[in-house]
């Protein structure tokens, strides 16, 4: 079966009226993309930007494609629209759209000895290298990032075996289930987000870590009992901001000489972020770079 | 994370009933969010409103990962539950389907205020009886 893709670009004042119009004919229903310069989660979108919409829908290419578009220009004049909309048909050929989106992922090797492997590819690893397995969903870390791979290569260069390890902001768990791999003694996940908490025990498992590696709801300061001075490496790979905000209940969680991993600073904030850990009384330890991302590694005192 | 956006899309879908074919497979499919996860998720949260039209806005970040969260039902919805219709005129300039009261526009326009990118109810109102008059529905 082959398909016709409806195209139109409105202003994003119009995309509602239009977006209902192209919705009576399209089957299964419509989409509406945003066209914006996006930020961060959190962030307005670039402002002053004259916000456009694309209306999208696909229409079965049969014997009745012809009236149905018709009718489609016929009901969008109805909206009397200032600029009369502008269709753009594209012809697409049916796919297996349930799999198809699976080939813009691969196994990704980073750092040295470290595999992200999604579910459905094979992959026969050699004794010493670690394979993380991981589909995408809906919590970020899928190692399609640069912050996640700068985290995941100081992750490797300073975990050692046995240690004790927290990941605040643990997302997907990527960052945690790569530390139980590389031979942490127990983990513990923590975020705020309860989608990303199912999403990230759900991979504990497919990974088979449930004894090493716990993930809760929540984010620091923790109680005395679970927090403070009780892990040798905490990451927290998550923003500048919130880095900066947290500083010193993530480092009251580091043991003695304990290792601070944090990832998710734009190159902008790199130097706030270094000098409020050294205000905390960490020493910088390394500078990781990947295009605009940052990954600082810093150490407690002695003592 | 610094969880940057990639883009954010409205699917405007029959509650309960997404599905890997048009509109979710090609158009999440060509960033590369997984279409099952999506489906799975959606049907599962809007199961109980079946028989409705339920928006979902999805934010897709860089990483291919994605959030959704679901909007109130599309105008056009509003307007066939208000008129106890089942659809629109496929000739709204010819046949009219029904009569609907301004003081039922200005209600749908305040419910629907947040989704419709107006700068007030008058603007709202305006994009309401645009779409009552594209689906053969006089406003009084």
């Amino acid at each position: 079966m082959r398909w016709l893709e409806l195209t139109a670009q409105v202003e994003s004042s119009e995309a509602e009226a239009v977006a209902e119009v192209f919705g009576r004919f399209g089957y299964g229903g419509v989409a509406i993309e945003e066209k914006a310069i996006w930020g961060c989660e959190d962030e307005a979108p670039f402002p002053n930007q004259k916000r456009r919409a694309t209306i999208r829908i696909f229409l079965p290419i049969d014997n009745s494609l012809a009236k149905k578009r018709r009718e489609l220009e016929e009901a969008l004049t109805c909206l009397a629209l200032k600029n009369p909309i502008k269709l753009f048909p594209c012809e697409i050929d049916e796919q297996e759209w349930g799999t198809a989106w699976r080939k813009h992922y691969k196994t990704l090797k980073v750092g040295q000895r470290l595999f992200i492997k999604p579910s459905w590819e094979d992959y026969k690893a050699t004794a010493d290298q670690v394979v993380v397995e991981l589909d995408p969903g809906m919590a970020f870390g899928t190692g399609q990032h640069a912050t996640t791979r700068l985290c995941l290569v100081a992750l490797e260069r300073y975990l050692r075996p046995g240690m004790a390890v927290l990941d605040l902001g643990t997302g997907s768990g990527i960052l945690a289930i790569a530390a139980a791999k590389l031979g942490a003694s127990s983990v513990l996940a923590l975020d705020i987000n309860t989608a990303a908490v199912e999403v990230a025990r759900s991979n504990v498992q497919a990974n088979g870590l449930c004894d090493l590696v716990t993930v809760e709801e929540g984010t620091l300061p923790r109680d005395e009992a679970t927090g403070r001075g009780s892990f040798d490496l905490v990451t927290a790979n998550i923003v500048a901001d919130v880095i900066e905000e947290l500083a010193d209940s993530l480092v009251s969680t580091l043991k003695a000489q304990g290792i601070l991993i944090v990832g998710g600073i734009a190159w902008g904030r790199l130097d706030g972020v270094i000098a409020r850990l050294e205000e905390e009384g960490l020493k910088i330890i390394e500078v990781l770079a990947e295009g605009e991302w940052r990954t600082v590694v810093a150490q407690a005192k002695e003592s | 994370m610094a969880k940057k956006i990639k883009t954010v899309i409205k699917l405007q879908l029959p509650a309960g009933q997404a599905s890997p074919a048009p509109p979710v497979g090609p158009v999440l499919g060509q960033y590369g969010v997984n279409i099952m996860a999506f489906c799975k998720d959606y049907n599962e949260r809007t199961a109980s409103q079946a028989g409705s039209i339920v928006p979902a806005e999805i934010t897709i970040y860089e990483d291919r990962s994605f959030t959704f969260v679901l909007k109130s039902p599309p105008v056009a919805d509003l307007l066939r539950r208000a008129l106890g219709v089942e659809k629109g005129s496929s000739i709204p300039n010819v046949q009219k389907i029904g009569k609907l009261p301004r003081e039922r526009v200005r209600q749908i326009a305040e419910f629907k205020m947040k989704d419709l990118n107006a700068a007030d109810v008058e603007g709202a109102m305006r994009m309401v009886e645009g779409t009552a008059r594209s689906m053969g529905i006089e406003v009084e």
